[in-house]
This record gives structure tokens, sequence and C-alpha cells, in this order.
């Protein structure tokens, strides 16, 4: 192992102009970001790189304050993950990672700056999914050209 | 400058390419005159300058929001609704064109060939002698120096040529005109608009009347436009040319004659009097790349450089004649300037027709003509309002709870449906006063040398008691038609965000109290003709763009007859 005084630390695979992320803090979103919305069937979040989604969205439309709410929440997330299980999360078991969520999810004992990070990248993993290509040509499908409009239709069940 | 006088002269000027300057390239170039159409801003084609026409939701890259940046550099625009990642190359940044405010006045423009007719909502309702005759029977502003009858025809000239969508709704208080066929209501809003006309006298909710190709003519074919395809995707310009704007339809119209020569980055600075010929002469132009002043000669000028900067254009062309800006002998030029009070809304819900949805997209909605004070004074305010209308079946939103698997399998499931939405805004007639006025601040000049445009306009008590009222009306009719969770707002948006400034320049019969006759020259300069916004007396409720087009239309008509008799 290479000491990690010896190089730079890595930087994040977008240019960013008001957030500074590191690459392993890169890794790090991109995995929450597909606990949030796993590969299935279907693309899951590191498919649609729903993690460069956020961190441009969190640059370029969040305002200073809520861009240090997130820059400090993903300190303090990763701070969470050591205190209960000694580990980054990159480096905790999958069941560990599972917990950690759950745990965040009740927002029981939850530091504030933990739950509104993980309320930020969890807004943006939803958004980057139902906004990608993907889910708007399979799931629900965008018709840029309608062609149509009718005033009243039956419901049909089961549509 | 290489060129010759010869050279920089034309038969007509124009000043302006959008709604209404579009409208006059089209009449002078098919009449056979040489006509220049001066555009401050870039050339945009149509079909070819529409870079987000086709784009894909996924395809922007941060779907459709404006980043933070451009929002705090440009508060005013970043207002409009229609400042959005898809549309915002069409709109004029804060930063751009800065204007002192002395009273808050969101001025929200589009510079560019086609101007705002490329973002413009398509509402195309027609005045009628319940709008003209306000002034005149309410005691405010002065009397039009037009009826309904002088301009009919012209509506019906326009509307012909624009394609607009409507129903013969046989409404006194707004006068059908040459339509295409309506799209359809949706089933609340029929069950609405009978609701309405069966418990109120004289209100009426109807399909709204819209400049969209619902079933193309040959006259549209032949400008190259097709059918509407409801996508809903207007402001970004439109591929089919499914709703009217210059690009698609006068500009190309007038370009083919071959009469047009279209000059982008031309800011005109000021129209050139000449005091011994007793007449304007031409125009000064700075080009705004080079920053070189250039002169164009016509016998006539039509000003449509939209309202407000038809103001600062005339108040910025100064002589020994007119001190005060041209044409302005009365010292009224930029005054009585108003817009539309779009303030209040109402939404509610309806337990109704719950096997029914809508399918597809309609670029239009209902819509509910003024019933205030209309035959009568009968409010403790003055004039009244009209009303948007739309129902909508809502989607309920798929549950965001939890994470992994089971939250995926939520977002993919198809959302349920929940009750019907119906939603209202007013557009509200504002009484254009001598308080509400347009100035050079001759403290501020902007990258041209021109002096920037001080604006002063507010509201007033009667726009207040309008707001309340139609509030309370609204709230009235929504609850006896049976909807449920009401609720309104008051934005307390400051003027302009309409998007419907209008006056300073007013049209009369007294040169001593208006500044336009009744063929909308200017009294004192009889070659200069002002058809935009600003030549509007009073607001009334409807939304003003098919007016001007009409009035462009029809003073061009006279132009050319005096023009061809040498009375000009």
């Amino acid at each position: 192992m290479i000491p990690s005084c010896l190089h730079e630390e890595s930087k994040s695979s977008i240019l960013l102009k008001n957030i500074k992320v590191n690459g392993d803090q890169e890794k790090m979103l991109a995995e929450l970001a597909e606990k949030i919305i796993p590969k299935t069937s279907s693309p899951g979040a590191k498919d649609i790189s729903s993690h460069l989604f956020i961190l441009m969205m969190v640059d370029d439309c969040y305002s200073a304050e809520d861009q240090q709410k997130f820059i400090q929440g993903m300190n303090q997330f990763e701070a969470f993950a050591k205190k209960n299980y000694g580990d980054s999360f990159l480096q905790c078991t999958a069941p560990q990672k599972e917990e950690l969520l759950k745990k965040i999810e009740s927002k029981k004992d939850v530091p504030e700056e933990v739950a509104a990070f993980y309320a930020i990248t969890k807004k943006l993993t939803i958004q980057s999914f139902t906004s990608s290509k993907y889910f708007l040509t399979n799931i629900q499908v965008y018709e840029l050209i309608p062609g149509r409009f009718h005033g009243c239709v039956p419901v049909k069940n089961n549509s | 400058m290489g060129d010759s006088k010869e050279k920089r002269s034309f038969d007509a000027i124009v000043i302006g390419s959008g709604m209404s300057g579009g409208w006059a390239a089209k009449e002078f170039c098919e009449k056979g005159l040489k006509t220049l159409v001066l555009e401050r801003g870039r050339d945009v084609k149509h079909l070819k300058d529409y870079p987000t026409t086709n784009m894909y939701p996924w395809e922007f890259s941060h779907r459709g929001q404006v980043p933070m940046e451009i929002q705090k550099e440009n508060p005013v625009v970043s207002r409009c609704y229609a400042f959005r990642e898809d549309a915002m190359h069409f709109m004029v940044k804060d930063t751009e064109h800065p204007y002192t405010q002395e009273k808050p006045f969101d001025w929200i423009r589009g510079y560019q060939v086609g101007g705002k007719s490329l973002l413009w909502a398509r509402q195309t309702q027609r005045w009628s002698d319940f709008d003209f005759e306000g002034p005149a029977r309410d005691g405010f502003s002065v009397d039009w120096p037009i009826r309904y009858k002088d301009i009919a025809p012209w509506y019906s000239y326009v509307e012909k040529f624009a394609g607009i969508s409507g129903n013969k709704d046989g409404l006194a208080t707004l006068p059908d005109g040459e339509f295409l066929p309506p799209l359809e209501l949706s089933c609340v809003e029929n069950y609405f608009k009978d609701f309405v006309s069966k418990n109120y006298k004289d209100r009426h909710v109807i399909y709204a009347r819209c400049a969209h190709l619902t079933e193309p003519q040959p006259i549209h074919l032949q400008q190259g436009r097709g059918q509407c395809q409801k996508r809903n995707l207007c402001q970004r310009g439109c591929p089919f040319g499914g709703y009217f704007n210059s690009n698609s339809s006068t500009i190309p119209w007038a370009e083919k004659t071959g009469n047009l020569t279209l000059r982008p980055f031309s800011v005109v600075h000021s129209i050139i009097y000449d005091d011994q010929k007793g007449k304007a002469t031409g125009v000064r132009v700075i080009d705004s790349k080079t920053k070189e002043m250039i002169e164009f000669y016509a016998p006539v000028i039509f000003l449509n450089a939209a309202a407000f900067n038809t103001n600062l254009i005339l108040l910025n062309s100064t002589s020994t004649r007119f001190p005060h800006g041209l044409g302005n002998d009365n010292g009224l030029l930029g005054k009585y300037a108003a817009f539309h009070n779009y303030r209040a809304r109402i939404s509610a819900k309806y337990d109704g027709f719950k096997d029914f949805k809508t399918d597809g997209r309609r670029p239009t909605s209902a819509y509910i003509p003024r019933f205030r004070n209309v035959y009568k004074q009968e409010t403790d305010f003055l004039r009244g309002y009209a009303a948007g209308f739309s129902a909508f079946r809502t989607q309920e939103q798929n549950s965001t709870d939890g994470f992994g698997e089971s939250l995926k399998e939520n977002l993919m499931k198809t959302p349920g449906l929940g009750l019907w939405g119906v939603g209202s805004h007013m557009m509200g007639e504002t009484i254009p006063k001598e308080t509400n006025y347009l100035q050079l601040d001759n403290s501020k000049k902007d990258e041209w040398g021109i002096p920037l445009l001080k604006i002063s306009i507010d509201y007033d008590d009667n726009d207040e008691k309008m707001v309340k009222d139609f509030i309370d009306q609204m709230s009235e009719m929504y609850a006896k038609a049976g909807f449920t969770d009401i609720k309104t707002t008051d934005s307390k948006q400051a003027p302009g965000l309409d998007i419907h400034e209008i006056g300073g320049v007013r049209m009369g019969l007294n040169p001593k109290t208006s500044l336009l006759n009744k063929w909308n020259q200017l009294h004192a300069c009889n070659n200069v003709f002002v058809t935009d916004g600003a030549c509007m007396t009073s607001t009334s409720t409807q939304n003003p763009s098919l007016t001007y087009m009409a009035l462009t239309a029809r003073a061009a008509d006279y132009a050319i007859s005096k023009l061809k008799r040498n009375e000009l």
C-alpha cells in the first residue's frame, strides 16, 4: 500500500465551482445513492451516474447555506458510520450499510447534519432516477409529441 | 462608413421585430415597400435557432432549473415563470440591459428577432365596445379614438393569417372572430361552464381563444406552418410552426417578397427629426457589435420596440422642435403607463368525474370574460377582471418512504389518480394614471450610451379592491359549484410580471391630452406611427397581443395609402 501522504488527495470527476468534494467522497456518494436506488433487473443509481447529478445540482442550484449543510453533513455522515461500525461507509459491510440507512430513516438519535445530508442526497437520487432516460422511456413514458388532447376519457382500470 | 446614404434609405423603417413589428414588416413588404426592420438583439431563424425545441427532459442538465448564480445575478427575470432552462436564452437578463426602478417593477423582455412573440401565452381574445368605451363611461384616461367597428375587420384580417383556435360563443363582451376549431374542454371545465351559465346571469366560462393551428388552412401551409401537435413546449419555439410567432409567420412572409432588410444587433438610439421638413427622416442606430452609430432613412417609421422601449426611444429622440421627446408637446409622453393586475389566484379540488381523466396535452385553457361592471357600475371599484380557468385530474405522488428495492418499486408504480384539480388566475384591468410614468434616468447610461429607463409604477386602491373582489367572487362560484379545498393567494407580485406593460404614448382624439391619433400617428409628427403596447389608452382585461397586431395592420394600411398620395 502506498501511504496516502505520498499522493495528492484525489479529485472529484466533474468540475465543481462552489463545493469541494474529493474522489473518496464521490465514491461514497455513489455507493450511498446505489443503496437508495439499487440496480435490480433495471438500472440503479450508479448506472445512471446519480452521484454526479447530485454533485452538479448541489454545486449549481443550491444556496451557499444548503451547500454548506450538504458538505458538513457528508463529513458527519462518514463520522456517523465510523462511530457506529468503526469503518467508513464504503468499508462497511452490506448489512451494516443497510442498518445505518434504516437508522437514519428512523430519525431517532441521528445528528441533524447527517439527516440533512441524507435528505438532500435521497431527494436528488430520486429526481435523477425519475427524470432519467431509462425511466421516461420505459416506466412513465414521456411523450415529446402527444399530437392529441382529449378532455374527458374513461379511466381504464389497471392502466 | 463605406456605404452611401442611398444604401441606407428605405421606403419604410420598422423598429422591432416582435409581435407588432413583424406585422408592420409583413404589410409593408407585401405592398412592395422596401422595408428595413431593426432588431436590437440577434437573429432567431424559425427551426434553425430553437436549440432546445426537441430536447427531452433528461437532456437538460439541471432538469429545467436555472442555476443559483444566474438567479442571483438576475432577480427580476428569475421571477418570470418562463425563465427556465429550456427558454432562458430568449429572455433578457437583468444585467444585459439595466433600468431604474423608482418603484418595484419587473420588466420582462425578449431581445431577439421575434421578441416576446416566441414566448407569449398565445391567448387571443378580442376587445369589444365594453372595453373601448370604458374610459369615456367611467371617466379615466381619455376616450379611445376608435371603436370596435373600426378594428373589427382588422381583427379578422390578422386572425385569418395568424390562425386562431376558438369557439363561436356569441358573447357581446368578447366578440367572436375567424376561428379554427377549438380544442376540447375537460369534463370538469364543461361542468363548471354549465354550472356558471345556469346560476349566474351574464357570467360565462368559454374555451380560451388561442393562436394555435388546430386545423391549418392553405394560408398557414403557405407560411410553412403545420398543425399544432399539443406539445405545450411553445416557449422553446415550435418545430411545427403550430403557434403564431413572428419568426415562423410574418418575418419569413415579409422576407419572401424580397423587400425586407432585417438588421439584427441594431439598438435604436433615437428617431431623427428634421426641423425644416417638419417630420421624421430616419433613425439613429447603435450597432451593438461595433458600437458605431449609423443613420437609416425612410419617409415612414413604425415604432414597435415593445411598449416601454418605444417610450424610451421617443423620450430620447430630442430636437430643437421637441426638446422633451418626439411628439411630446403636452408633456404626457411616458405618463399613464399601466399593466394588468395578475396578483390573485385560486385553486381547489373537485370530487366528481372520478371515472374520467384527460389524455394528451392542451396549449390553452378555459376563460372567464369580465363580468364585473360590464353593463353598469356595480362595485366600489372601477372596471373588472377576466380569469383563466382550467381543470385537470391530479396524480398521486408515489411513496418515497424508505430506501433500496422497496423504494424503487414504489417509484416505478403507475401513480394513482387523485381528485380533479381546478384553478384560476385574475387578469385585472388597471386604471392608467399620470403618477404611473416612465422617464429617462439621465444620471445613468447603458452600454450603448443611451440613458436608462426609469420606471415608476404602482398598484392603487382600485387594484387592491379588485384583488379582493376576484378572491370573493371566485371563491363563491367555486364553493357553489361544489369545489372543495379552496385556496386563494395574493402573490403581491410587482407590476410587470404580467408582461402586459402598456401605455405612455396613448391614442386619443385631442392632441392636448394624447400623443397618437386614431391611426396611431404621432399628432405632432405624422410620419411616425406607434402600434405596439405603448399606444394603448386603457388596458382592459384581454391579453393584448391580438389587438396590437390588428392596430398595426390597420395603421400600416393607412400609412401605405397616405404614402401613395404623398400625404405623409
